[in-house]
């Protein structure tokens, strides 16, 4: 499927361990900014978006394809993990330098 | 299929399968366009269309909220009645000859009329003939129903002597029409958009009729959205304040005269998602009356002297109906219904009634076990029942409902009445449409999915292979690429140019027999290594564009186009590969010489 080369997580701005009900959520956030009736019939740009939304969304939020995807996008995925774990002792260590003052 | 199909020009054949006659809708460059979303600054209005009552509801920029219309009765609701008496009646009453009288000044014909005061007729939308359902409304309509060139249902109205025929979608029309010009002058000043609602299984063809009905009645837009999602959003506008970080998921049914409406809608703030819809269309709480009708036969039959006309059928029918809506309340009631052999009195209990519809009931449940399954949703999960339409009144119903959702699940609305929540839905959405901001309804969104899957016929199994599934959000898109098969034995003579022949279905079948053929659609093939890319896409307001890409040439053909003709599917396909492809000149038979067959790849 041509979209497969789209960062699904990204897209809908999640993290790698959103549960499917977060995945919802967060479709339904970013519909408000790309729904046709939210931003006119003509944006063809928006009607891109909306509907690369609703595909992240329906595989992020089913297990067997959220697997599938996984598979297919190893890599990207365990860099982006990297990263939020990075964040996470990013976020701990400022956390604790604050705690401290 | 002419014997010279003009070359290579996609068409969209949408006469019969045999093609005579093909009806052909030639591609416009301008399709591309999404649905006619009105210029800003048009006023929208929420019609709450029922099978007995219409409800207008618009926003009132002063009370910065929705309320309900008036018409020129200064109610509420209308019935949805229209009569043609005869022309000196209506030039007596000050109306020009030949206009049909609507609402309760219909109602009042009813019994000089009979055969010219129409009501009910919202379940024909969309039918054919030869429907089952069709036999079974003839039996307990005073008017008659007939037989169009598309072999669909007509009502036939005796006018000044005269019969004349009206497609259901005609009548709403009329009705609508009404409704719209009681709306301008109501609220002085132009609409030219409406929110409609309908039953969530209505059909293309059924949703189709009715845009159509609201073109005829002068509305450039019209969006037409479920009974069951209309009434959701009623609820997010009626619930008590909801911590903005948890989603709500509900399951909203909406019984009405003729319709059960079923769906689960996940509430995120102010965003309204369907993500199951299911329901049942021509079955709903008219049935309960025409059990009370038979009942009510069988009974006088055993009064030897009593002989029933058809407008006793009609008195018993309506009489039927106040007797079910009294016992939502009251545990039993006497009444008495005028017949022509005299008055008949009877009394009826609440227990009687539950005995006589007890698979009623049953049958009302079963959409809700549906859409549980569809939106793989737990039954925990599900925080709110939202109960509407007038049939939800039935405390069986009720207590049936409820026994499926442990703990005490049902919401009762503290701002409206349950029976107006799904004209106040329709009326937030038309204020959505409209543009409106209010401190009331700020950022709102309905995101509503199909109602049934679309797919394409795969003639090597005879089976639809899916390619867009129910429930899928609105917009959606999907593209499938068809590949040519060589011929395993050469031509023998110098083959016609061969074309593609694509069946578009609707339904959740895989059997065709059980699906609607929405359009057969054909290109030709240019070479044999050239790919053919077909792509269906929905827009919100569910108009289905079909571009179909072969070599250089790329057309696009919108499938639902009104009016539709009636398909017979019954036809034995001769076993092709994939897509059946026919050469040019021959209807059946083997494929052309160059390509035997295109096979869908995922």
């Amino acid at each position: 499927m041509a979209s497969s080369e789209h960062d699904y997580y990204a897209l809908l701005g999640v993290t790698y361990e959103a549960t499917a009900q977060e995945i919802k959520k967060a479709y339904r956030k970013n519909a408000l900014k790309y729904h046709p009736d939210k931003v006119g019939a003509d944006n063809e740009q928006a009607a891109e978006m909306f509907h690369l939304l609703t595909l992240a969304s329906d595989t992020l939020a089913d297990p067997t394809k959220k697997s599938a995807y996984d598979t297919l996008h190893k890599s990207r995925i365990a860099q982006k993990r990297k990263l939020e774990q990075m964040d996470s002792h990013l976020r701990k260590a400022r956390q604790d330098l604050n705690d401290r003052e | 299929m002419p014997t010279a199909m003009p070359a290579p020009t996609p068409t969209a054949e949408r006469g019969d399968e045999r093609g005579r006659e093909p009806m052909t809708v030639s591609p416009e460059p301008s399709i591309r366009s999404r649905s006619p979303s009105l210029p800003p600054g048009s006023h929208y209005i929420g019609i709450d269309l029922g099978t007995t009552l219409l409800r207008l509801c618009a926003y009132h920029p002063d009370l910065q909220t929705v309320r309900f219309v008036p018409n020129e009765r200064d109610k509420r609701k209308t019935p949805c009645f229209v009569a043609f008496p005869d022309d000196i009646e209506l030039v007596e009453s000050g109306r020009k000859a030949c206009d049909p009288v609507v609402g309760e000044e219909a109602q009042r014909w009813l019994f000089k009329y009979p055969k010219a005061t129409v009501f009910s007729w919202a379940q024909l939308v969309g039918l054919k003939f030869d429907d089952e359902r069709v036999a079974f409304y003839q039996r307990y309509a005073p008017y008659r129903l007939v037989k169009d060139k598309y072999a669909r249902v007509c009502v036939e109205i005796e006018h000044d002597g005269r019969q004349k025929h009206y497609r259901p979608e005609d009548l709403t029309a009329i009705l609508l029409t009404y409704a719209r010009q009681n709306a301008e002058q109501a609220l002085r000043h132009p609409i030219t958009g409406s929110v409609i609602t309908v039953p969530a299984g209505y059909t293309l063809l059924q949703r189709d009729a009715t845009k159509e009905a609201a073109r005829q009645a002068g509305f450039q837009h019209a969006r037409l959205i479920s009974n069951a999602a209309a009434a959701a959003i009623a609820f997010g506008f009626d619930r008590p304040a909801h911590p903005t970080s948890v989603t709500e998921y509900v399951l909203s049914f909406n019984l009405g005269a003729a319709h059960i409406d079923c769906a689960v809608v996940g509430i995120d703030e102010e965003v309204f998602e369907v993500l199951a819809s299911a329901g049942d269309v021509g079955f709903g709480a008219a049935d309960v009356d025409v059990r009370l009708l038979m009942h009510f036969v069988q009974d006088l039959s055993k009064q030897s002297n009593r002989k029933l006309t058809s407008l006793d059928l009609l008195s018993l029918r309506f009489g039927a109906e106040k007797i079910k809506k009294a016992l939502s309340t009251a545990d039993s009631i006497s009444h008495t219904i005028q017949l022509s052999s005299g008055a008949y009195a009877m009394t009826m209990t609440r227990e009687l009634l539950e005995t006589l519809c007890a698979d009623f009931f049953d049958r009302c449940l079963v959409p809700i076990q549906q859409v549980l399954v569809e939106a793989k949703m737990d039954i925990t999960k599900i925080s709110k029942v939202v109960l509407s339409g007038g049939g939800s009144h039935f405390p069986k119903l009720r207590d049936r409902i409820s026994s499926l959702f442990p703990g005490n699940h049902i919401y009762d609305f503290a701002l409206i009445d349950k029976h107006k929540a799904v004209g106040y839905g329709a009326g937030i959405e038309s204020a959505l449409l409209s543009g409106m901001r209010s401190p009331n309804i700020t950022n709102y969104l309905l995101i509503d999915s199909l109602s049934f899957s679309l797919g394409i016929l795969d003639t090597t199994t005879n089976t639809i292979k899916t390619l867009l599934k129910r429930n899928t959000a609105l917009p959606a898109q999907t593209t499938v690429t068809l590949r040519p098969i060589p011929p395993t034995t050469p031509p023998t003579s110098t083959p016609p140019a061969p074309i593609a022949v694509i069946k578009l279905y609707e339904g959740d079948t895989t059997d065709p027999k059980t699906c609607h053929l929405l359009a057969t659609l054909s290109t030709p093939i240019p070479t044999q290594d050239k790919h053919i890319t077909l792509s269906i896409d929905v827009d919100v307001d569910r108009t289905v564009l079909v571009t179909l890409v072969s070599d250089e040439t790329e057309k696009n053909v919108r499938v639902t186009d009104y009016p539709m003709p009636v398909f017979d599917v019954s036809e034995d396909w001769e076993r092709g590969v994939g897509v059946t492809v026919v050469g040019a000149g021959e209807r059946k038979g083997q494929a052309g010489g160059e390509v035997e067959g295109m096979e869908i790849q995922d």
